[in-house]
């Protein structure tokens, strides 16, 4: 029933073109040169130093590594990374249910 | 940058967050809507960021759910700013005091412009200003308006033919007319006196000239009197213009002069309603102060309610910081109570009173020196209420009228 659904939201939002981070709540990770990363619809941080950011998002996680790393911002859904990023890795996770624990 | 002067506006705080997972509080604080920025971790226990002064209560109530330990480091903003200011007490002194003085030196009168008027004139006006409090050095809201100083100063200086004055910011400018009063030249050449009314002559004085009347004539309107030719009486009663002319030059002309005082009739029609509805002040008042702020009226230390009938006298009195008038203005206001009556006159009371009211018509229309003489009622009637007289007044008063002669040159 989920898969039918899914497959539906995904023929759907292709045939009309929408953007498909609004209709299957995936990230969207936006990089300016290496110094920047501002990543939107996030389900929450989860590690975060000095040299990695490990971010919570729909069916999976974000690894951003790299150097001195500032959050120049944080919103609900919103975060604005600062540093010297040298690596943007996506790992898919089956269940998210590890992060959420990890909260 | 633009959100960081929004931020130094409202004010933030850096907080600094110690424990396990530090990062871990500041995402429970953007899941709470409380927005942060600048995070940096220092090492696996410490984490700082930044948050707005007024998400600051907020931040203490989740910390209470959590096992962290929260400090409080630095504060930066405009909120702070001035709070350290006005810890500086002598400093808030000096500014309050500051615009204290301006605002009071706004409201002085600080010069009097008198133009137009000579010098003796213009001490009058200052004289008179000067029991009005309108002198140099006083509070502008002691002094009444422009318009009632003008009104004041016309009234208590008769040589004045008008007066202007003018409210500049804290200057008086005053412009005057003087009245310039002509002497009236007391031999204006050769005139007769003639009669400026009908009546009987009763009685006739002549300074100068000769006298064609005497008492107990019946003269009309435009008939000589007192005549300035002297001389030959006999010529002068024809009206023959040439044989006048002729005869004229022989004699003497003068300017008669002289008082004839005669009895002239009137008639007066008054109309007296048996019920009249009139409203008087009862003398009690009531005073009210405001102090008015834009639009809004604040009562200050009235709150008694007011009369059901009133007569309203409000006085209005502009503020100024500077040259600026301030949008708040001082209203005094006066109440008078008023009653209204319902006066019901029985025939006999509504005649006396007519009469009493066309006397007082009458002699406002004749010079000071008539006398009434006589008063009589012709007619009498009362209808729809009203009670209807006409009456007949005997007046003794001077008809005498100037009436130059014609040289013919």
């Amino acid at each position: 029933m989920k898969k039918i659904k899914k497959k539906i939201i995904e023929v759907f939002s292709r045939s009309f073109e929408l953007p498909s981070e609004v209709t299957l709540k995936l990230p969207r990770i936006t990089l300016i040169g290496s110094i920047h990363a501002y990543i939107e619809n996030h389900d929450g941080l989860v590690v975060f130093s000095n040299d990695k950011l490990v971010l919570d998002v729909y069916q999976g996680r974000v690894h951003i590594t790299g150097k001195n790393f500032v959050l120049k911002m944080m919103l609900e859904h919103e975060i604005l990374l600062e540093g010297d990023i040298s690596d943007v890795r996506y790992e898919p996770v089956e269940s998210k249910h590890q992060g959420e624990e990890g909260l | 940058m633009r959100g960081n002067r929004k931020n130094w506006l409202a004010g933030y705080v850096v907080v600094k967050v110690k424990g396990d997972y530090p990062e871990r509080f500041f995402e429970l604080c953007a899941r709470n809507g409380i927005k942060t920025w600048d995070i940096i971790k220092q090492d696996s226990q410490t984490c700082t960021g930044r948050i707005l002064k007024n998400d600051v209560p907020l931040l203490r109530q989740l910390k209470r759910r959590t096992i962290y330990k929260i400090y409080f480091k630095n504060k930066f903003g405009l909120p702070f700013q001035l709070q350290s200011l006005s810890k500086q007490k002598p400093f808030m002194i000096g500014v309050f005091l500051a615009f204290l003085s301006i605002f009071f030196l706004s409201n002085v009168i600080w010069r009097i412009d008198i133009v137009g008027l000579d010098n003796e004139m213009e001490k009058k006006v200052t004289d008179k200003l000067q029991t009005y409090g309108v002198t140099i050095g006083n509070f502008q809201w002691n002094v009444a308006s422009p318009l009632e100083i003008q009104k004041q100063l016309l009234e208590d200086i008769p040589e004045l033919l008008w007066i202007g004055v003018n409210k500049q910011g804290s200057a008086f400018h005053l412009e005057g007319v003087e009245k310039t009063i002509v002497e009236k030249e007391e031999e204006l050449g050769p005139a007769h006196i003639v009669a400026n009314k009908e009546g009987v002559i009763a009685d006739i004085y002549a300074e100068n000239g000769q006298p064609l009347v005497k008492p107990n004539d019946v003269v009309a309107k435009g008939d000589r009197l007192i005549s300035g030719i002297m001389g030959n009486e006999e010529n002068e009663q024809t009206d023959d213009e040439e044989n006048d002319k002729k005869e004229e030059k022989k004699r003497t002309l003068t300017s008669a002069k002289g008082e004839v005082i005669a009895k002239v009739w009137y008639r007066s029609e008054i109309e007296i309603p048996l019920e009249e509805n009139y409203s008087t002040l009862t003398g009690e008042y009531k005073k009210r102060n405001y102090v008015k702020v834009f639009k809004w009226k604040i009562p200050i230390f009235s709150l008694s309610t007011p009369f059901e009938d009133v007569h309203q006298d409000i006085e209005e009195k502009d503020i100024y910081f500077l040259k600026w008038k301030l949008p708040i203005t001082w209203i005094k206001e006066m109440n008078y109570e008023r009653e209204s009556k319902l006066e019901k006159r029985t025939v006999e009371e509504a005649r006396e009173f007519a009469k009493k009211q066309a006397q007082i018509q009458l002699l406002r229309n004749l010079p000071k020196d008539a006398e009434i003489l006589e008063e009589k009622v012709l007619h009498e009637r009362e209808e729809n209420g009203k009670v209807k007289i006409t009456l007949y007044y005997t007046v003794l008063e001077n008809i005498a009228k100037r009436q130059p002669i014609n040289q013919g040159d």
